[in-house]
């Protein structure tokens, strides 16, 4: 069915020329309300609403946009010739969808949650300056375009994890921070010349279909795909480059909210956008499932010694990025992209709502939990959780045997449903009532997920090539490690490997400070604004004007 | 550096050893403990300096911590400016400060000198202080490294809710550390001093022995022991208000704890590591030379400034100009002189700052209706234990511990048993979900299947806002909830009219029962806030007052109560019915909590009257929240819509100015406008033939008042030290012990900011808490005589106190005896209070 049905005086070109116009213009309007609120009273709402607006806007552009690409399919529209192209397929408009979506929250969040603070607008000015490249980084067509907007988010975010200049702990995360996001540039770009030299072309449909069609690979793209990947696991906070994305809740919680759901994922966006390139070197899919999986479960395992709510999210989205990318690396993209969209979503509301914590420990409190698993699983569970997995495999259509990594990933499901059907096994008299709720959800979640695999490969299709037997080997082999070790350290906390491991996962595996260390050895910043104080006159200024 | 600390082992004698163990004491009696955020009252950051008189006070913490307890000079200048000193009130406080102003222009003068004057307390210098002059700004400083170090430390080894992976402990506190400790290479990293973990493997196996050991290494002398202890403690504030906390749960039930103690150990070992061995001797004798300078200093400052600092001098004016202010209108009341006709509605309030104006709002519906004031867990020593749970939480003021247990239950037990079974259910469903939520290895597969229904939360949350699930509904629906009351567990008949009596003649309560009597508790309403708790009811530790005033309400409904009642002498009326209520301090609404039995067009009057007053008090309140302008109903909505805002971190400022606590019959207020800044006690003295309620007044609800008070004021004067700083920024630690402000760091203790200022300016202003009370001076004397901590605050000035004197109608204030002869029994001086001209 044809647009033309309801509006028939519109070519469909001329709705792709319109969506895409409408794109590109998007993020140049949040240029507005940055230069409003850079100049305007910071206790004034008009850039604010201006914002807002604009979000729900890019919202609704977006789902415009949605019609024209379900109806014509994907294409790259070049509205004019002195305009960039942009790209309409799933990814470009599902990041937006999640982009736009993020800003409108954040911005109607920040604007009541920041009131009364003298930085409100230089605030928003920043915020907005960096949500416009990461708009644009996800419709472009030109890889160049995408680099540099990767790095201009990066440096209009270092002013929000700075927001607050005299917290010297503030400056030396986004120091870390500064220092790792410029390595990754240094690849990026040196990735994209490589590019161009070998492909003759910058334009990343080109690119695509260019590498789809047999063009020889020589080791200019390998060294290419390497450094994509590296820049990735620089930029998506992979052990033991992880330190700035703990510390820095020394921002507002939007930042990290910001932070954490939408520039962190982007290196992959950036792979699964250069999927093609990525499979032309297996080297770099297996340094990507190596790096994922250590990340994945060793960020996972010192997660559950945090002591603080802000900190505990950040090493679980070290942690999730670390399985996204080790899901980028077995080709599993349809997922890796719902787990970028479910994890976006889902840390933006666990950092905005963080002060809820209170009320939620007390009432988990009322009924003291039974955390503790027990070592060995009951076969009954073992059977239970077998039944169920295959049971919902069998509907939605999962076949391992057919897609291999489903294999790992299977599994990954399967240790998220296994302390529902477990806790029977645990807890010493629980009604049968708790038992049968327990093996249901336990099996919705399951079929759940096979219902977004079906959807989802319909938006995004997986790999080709079906990963290598290291890779799945590794990837499983640490899960699995994750698994058991977990269920040693819980089930016996006093016992001799929790005694031993956990000061070590306490300290987050000592890796952070020797990568601070040798940061700041490599590149020195000042940690403080004022004068040196000395020790006699310690009394801070107490108006705390700029705290406020 | 093994050896050396042997040696020096050897030295410390059995006379310095009891020294240490003296001034250890003595600096951890300094502490006062801080509540968890579930339950997080109001506390007295110096409660452990109210022994010495608020100035002196002053001094000591300025030394100890680098900030005064006084506002900076520019401050009150403003103030004065402002018209919130006047010159008659800085006249007397100046001739309080013995300095004549008989010549006119000594006031100008006075006021001349401040202008420049702007001198800052020495603070003690620390080892970690002389280190850090040493280094450049290119490295975090040692204090940071350190806090940090003890913050992650103390709050790994206190958390009991956060980590799903806590191994239990085996050892202390400090053994834990120097186990750990020894192996953690970062803090060398960190600060560039290489060696720390060696040295710290090196050190005495217990906290004893460590200080000890550490003292004669560091070469201190015995004078300078405690101070130093202190200074340590205060440098890690935050953990030390939490093991005080500890030591005061302990000590409440009659046992000891010595985590502080261990704290302070971990502290001091700090210092020792921190000096590598080849700058060790030039550090320790720069550090002597830096402390004997300091000395000079603070010696030299002591005798010229002490006593007549003139940042108290303001402080004190400020505080008489508004004293004048309430003097005035206390003489100004028409005291009735027949009995009243019997009222139409009666309804008792906590004495909480917030209730004032809702019951001025009240009594404008109607001139028949009379209001009562009483501490808001209504004189009920109970704990609450919630339905199927297992762990009963206090509602009642932190000062005393629980002696009855309130539960819930249903019209009958089969009934209770039914909807516990469900509850427990339901809340074991979500705890199985919150595992697979937070396991490392469940929540790949979690995020990924459930992540995208956050998108529904996210718009929600912005739409329409976030309602805090209370742990008193959760897991239990609308029509469950309606179904249970709360009320006392294995109580006897005759302990319940026992009970009830008491409570009666503490309220003044004894006649003239209205057919109805509300008991209104209070409760805030916000969302996203984990001080929530602070803006609950401090009489209740920290919670809703709902439990206590529906417990009472029930109690004294029950017919064989009111026959006991009767034998005692309190006849309450066969018509009159209690009602419990809870007053919304955010949108300032009282649900009614609705008796069955309660007469219905008298309460359907009820709800009427406290319509209209919840409209006159938000119309009151509107202008300081920015909504004017609006009708009753979007204003209503909009007060609605602030309390659900989870992005609001500033939901009420209910507490803020607090400043005057008024016990006296209503009669003497009701025609005063307090402006929310006072807490009122009812007490009739005529009934109280031997001081009973005076002395429980003076020595329970005045002291919370006070800790209130105390709070505010310490949080406003340095927010960073007493107060927990930015809210944007705060992380919640253990899911329920206290907040980092940011990543790490020392545990916050107090205020966020935003409860004190509005951006533009402080809401709150600091002024000592005075206390008015009607009864004869020498009752009151007779009570400060006999209770210890009550003379300290008076006689230590950390709050005024002030009898109205019935039958002269004239408002005397207790001035402090000569402080030369504090010690001896003299008689307090009561000074008449004259009206300046204001």
């Amino acid at each position: 069915m044809s647009f033309n049905f309801f509006i028939f005086a519109i070519a469909p070109s001329d709705w792709q020329t319109l969506s895409a116009l409408l794109l590109l213009l998007l993020p140049c309007s949040l240029l507005l309300p940055a230069w409003l609120a850079g100049r305007r009273h910071p206790q004034s709402d008009h850039a604010w609403r201006f914002a807002q607006a604009i979000t729900l806007f890019a919202l609704l552009t977006t789902l415009l946009s949605m019609f024209v690409v379900g109806n014509d399919g994907p294409v790259t529209v070049v509205s004019a010739a002195w305009l960039p192209a942009v790209r309409l397929d799933t990814l470009t408009l599902a990041m937006l969808a999640l982009t736009s979506f993020l800003g409108w929250v954040i911005v109607r969040y920040s604007r009541n949650y920041l009131a009364g603070d003298r930085g409100r607008g230089r605030y928003l000015s920043w915020l907005c300056l960096t949500l416009a490249p990461v708009w644009w980084l996800v419709m472009l067509n030109n890889l160049l375009l995408v680099c540099l907007c990767w790095t201009a988010t990066g440096f209009a975010l270092h002013n929000l994890l700075t927001f607050y200049h005299t917290r010297p702990a503030a400056i030396l995360a986004a120091h870390k921070k500064f220092l790792i996001s410029r390595a990754a540039d240094l690849m990026t770009l040196t990735a994209t010349l490589l590019v161009y030299l070998n492909l003759n072309t910058l334009q990343i449909d080109r690119i695509t279909q260019a590498l789809a069609t047999g063009h020889p690979v020589n080791g200019g793209i390998e060294l290419a795909a390497l450094l994509f990947v590296l820049s990735a696991i620089l930029k998506c906070a992979q052990l033991p480059f992880h330190g700035w994305l703990l510390q820095v809740m020394e921002a507002p919680t939007p930042v990290s909210a910001m932070l954490h759901a939408g520039i962190v994922n982007i290196g992959g966006f950036i792979l699964l956008r250069l999927s093609a390139l990525l499979e032309t070197t297996p080297a770099a899919q297996l340094l990507l499932v190596i790096a994922g999986s250590i990340t994945a479960t060793l960020a996972a395992l010192v997660m559950m010694t945090r002591i603080s709510i802000k900190v505990m999210l950040a090493w679980s989205t070290c942690a999730q990025m670390g399985f996204m990318l080790l899901e980028i690396g077995l080709g599993a993209y349809s997922l890796a992209l719902l787990h970028l969209l479910a994890h976006s979503l889902y840390k933006a509301y666990a950092f905005l709502n963080a002060g809820e914590t209170v009320a939620r420990q007390r009432l988990l409190n009322l009924v003291p939990s039974e955390r503790q698993p027990v070592v060995g699983v009951h076969l009954l569970a073992l059977v239970g959780l077998l039944l169920i997995l295959g049971l919902a495999g069998f509907l939605t259509g999962i076949d391992p045997r057919q897609e291999p990594a489903m294999w790992v990933l299977g599994g990954a499901v399967a240790s998220t449903i296994l302390p529902l059907v477990s806790a029977p096994v645990g807890a010493r008299a629980l009604p049968v009532r708790q038992i049968i709720m327990l093996f249901l959800s336990a099996f919705g979640l399951a079929s759940l997920y096979g219902v977004w695999h079906v959807l989802f490969a319909h938006l995004m299709p997986m790999s080709p090539t079906p990963p290598g037997h290291l890779a799945l080997w590794f990837a499983g082999g640490c899960l699995l490690s994750l698994l058991i070790v977990q269920h040693i350290v819980l089930g016996r906390p006093n016992g001799s490997v929790s005694r031993w491991l956990h000061p070590r996962a306490f300290a987050g595996f000592h890796l952070d400070e020797l990568v601070s260390h040798i940061a700041l050895r490599v590149w020195p910043t000042r940690l403080m604004i004022e004068t040196k104080t000395p020790a006699v006159v310690l009394r801070p200024d107490f108006k705390n004007k700029e705290n406020i | 550096m093994n050896a050396a600390v042997q040696s020096c082992a050897f030295a410390s004698s059995g006379e310095q050893h009891n020294a240490i163990h003296h001034a250890v004491q003595a600096a951890c009696r300094r502490i006062a403990p801080t509540w968890p955020l579930d339950r997080f009252i109001a506390v007295n950051p110096w409660w452990g300096f109210v022994d010495q008189p608020v100035q002196v006070a002053s001094d000591s913490i300025g030394h100890l911590c680098g900030s005064p307890l006084t506002m900076p000079m520019d401050w009150y200048l403003n103030q004065y400016e402002q018209g919130h000193i006047t010159d008659e009130a800085l006249g007397v406080a100046l001739r309080r400060h013995g300095i004549d102003t008989g010549i006119d222009n000594r006031i100008d003068k006075f006021k001349q000198t401040c202008v420049k004057n702007s001198s800052q307390p020495v603070r003690l210098a620390l080892l970690t202080d002389v280190l850090d002059e040493q280094r450049d700004l290119l490295q975090p400083t040692c204090q940071d490294v350190v806090t940090h170090a003890i913050g992650q430390h103390c709050a790994s080894w206190f958390d009991q809710h956060q980590a799903s992976w806590r191994p239990t402990h085996n050892t202390s506190l400090y053994a834990a550390w120097r186990d750990i400790a020894s192996h953690d290479n970062a803090p060398s990293l960190s600060t560039g001093i290489s060696g720390i973990a060696s040295r710290i493997a090196a050190l005495p196996q217990t906290h004893d022995e460590l200080i000890g050991v550490v003292c004669a290494a560091l070469k201190l002398t015995q004078e300078e022991y405690e101070n130093y202890f202190s200074a340590l403690l205060f440098s890690v504030n935050g953990w030390a208000a939490w093991c005080a906390y500890l030591r005061w749960q302990a000590e409440q039930q009659g046992q000891t704890d010595d985590h502080l103690e261990q704290l302070l150990a971990i502290r001091l070992a700090w210092e020792w590591v921190l000096m590598e061995d080849k700058t060790s001797e030039a550090l320790l004798g720069e550090w002597l030379l830096t402390r004997q300078k300091q000395r000079n200093v603070t010696d030299k400052l002591n005798t010229a400034v002490h006593p007549n600092n003139p940042a108290w001098i303001w402080q004190d004016a400020l505080e008489i100009t508004w004293q004048q202010h309430v003097n005035s209108g206390l003489l100004n009341a028409t005291l009735p002189q027949k009995q009243p006709a019997r009222p139409a509605l009666q309804a008792v309030f906590c004495i909480d700052v917030r209730s004032e104006p809702m019951r001025r709002a009240l009594e404008a519906s109607n001139p028949a209706i009379r209001t009562h004031g009483f501490a808001g867990f209504f004189g009920l020593p109970i704990e609450y234990l919630p339905l199927a749970s297992r762990h009963a939480r206090p509602q009642l003021p932190g000062l005393l511990a629980p002696q009855l247990r309130a539960v819930s239950t249903a019209a009958n037990p089969s009934a209770t048993q039914r909807i516990s079974a469900k509850r427990r259910f339901r809340l074991g469903i979500a705890q199985a979900w919150e595992n697979v939520r937070t396991n490392a290895s469940s929540g790949f597969g979690f995020v990924e299947i459930t992540g995208l229904s956050a998108a529904w939360k996210l718009l929600r949350a912005s739409l329409y806002g976030a309602s805090a699930v209370g742990s008193d509904t959760g897991g239990l629906n609308a029509a469950e909830c309606n179904l249970l009351h709360p009320v006392l567990e294995g109580i006897t008949l005759d302990d319940s009219i026992e009970l009830a009596a008491r409570v009666l003649h503490a309220m003044s309560l004894q006649n003239d029962f209205a057919p109805l009597v509300l008991l209104v508790g209070h409760g805030s309403q916000s969302a996203n806030n984990s001080h929530a708790a602070g803006l609950d009811c401090g009489a209740c530790c920290g919670q809703t007052g709902e439990i206590n005033a529906r417990v009472l309400a029930n109690l004294l409904n029950k017919p064989e109560v009111r026959a006991g009642l009767r034998v005692k002498g309190i006849a309450l009326p066969h018509d009159t019915r209690f009602v419990a209520g809870l007053h919304n301090t955010t949108t300032d609404d009282i649900r009614l909590f609705e008796s069955p039995l309660a007469n219905g067009t008298e309460l359907t009057q009820a709800r009427d009257w406290i319509v209209q007053a919840s409209q006159r008090i938000r119309a009151e309140r509107a202008p300081s929240l920015n909504l004017v302008g609006k009708t009753p109903a979007a204003l209503a909505a909009a007060f609605q819509q602030r309390a659900m805002d989870w992005s609001q971190t500033r939901p009420e400022w209910g507490l803020a100015n607090n400043a005057a606590f008024i016990a006296a019959p209503r009669e003497r207020t009701r025609h005063m406008n307090l402006q929310g800044r006072s807490f009122l006690h009812d007490y009739n003295y005529a009934n109280d033939v031997n001081h009973s309620v005076l002395e429980l007044i003076l020595t329970a609800p005045v002291i919370v008042a006070h800790w209130i008070n105390m709070q505010y004021f310490a949080s406003t004067i340095d927010n960073r030290r007493w107060g927990s700083g930015n809210k944007v920024l705060h992380n919640v630690v253990g899911g329920n012990i206290g907040v980092f402000e940011g990543n790490g760091g020392d545990l916050r203790i107090g205020l966020p900011l935003q409860s004190l200022h509005n951006g533009e300016n402080w809401v709150h202003t600091p002024l000592r808490l005075s206390v008015w009370i009607e009864a004869p001076r020498d009752a009151i004397s007779d009570v400060v005589r006999r209770h210890e901590k009550l003379r300290q605050l008076v006689h230590g000035q950390w709050l005024y106190l002030f009898c109205i004197e019935p039958d002269s109608n004239r408002i005397f204030r207790y001035a402090v005896p000569d402080t030369n002869q504090q010690h001896q029994q003299n008689q307090p001086a009561w000074v008449s209070e004259t009206l300046l001209s204001i």
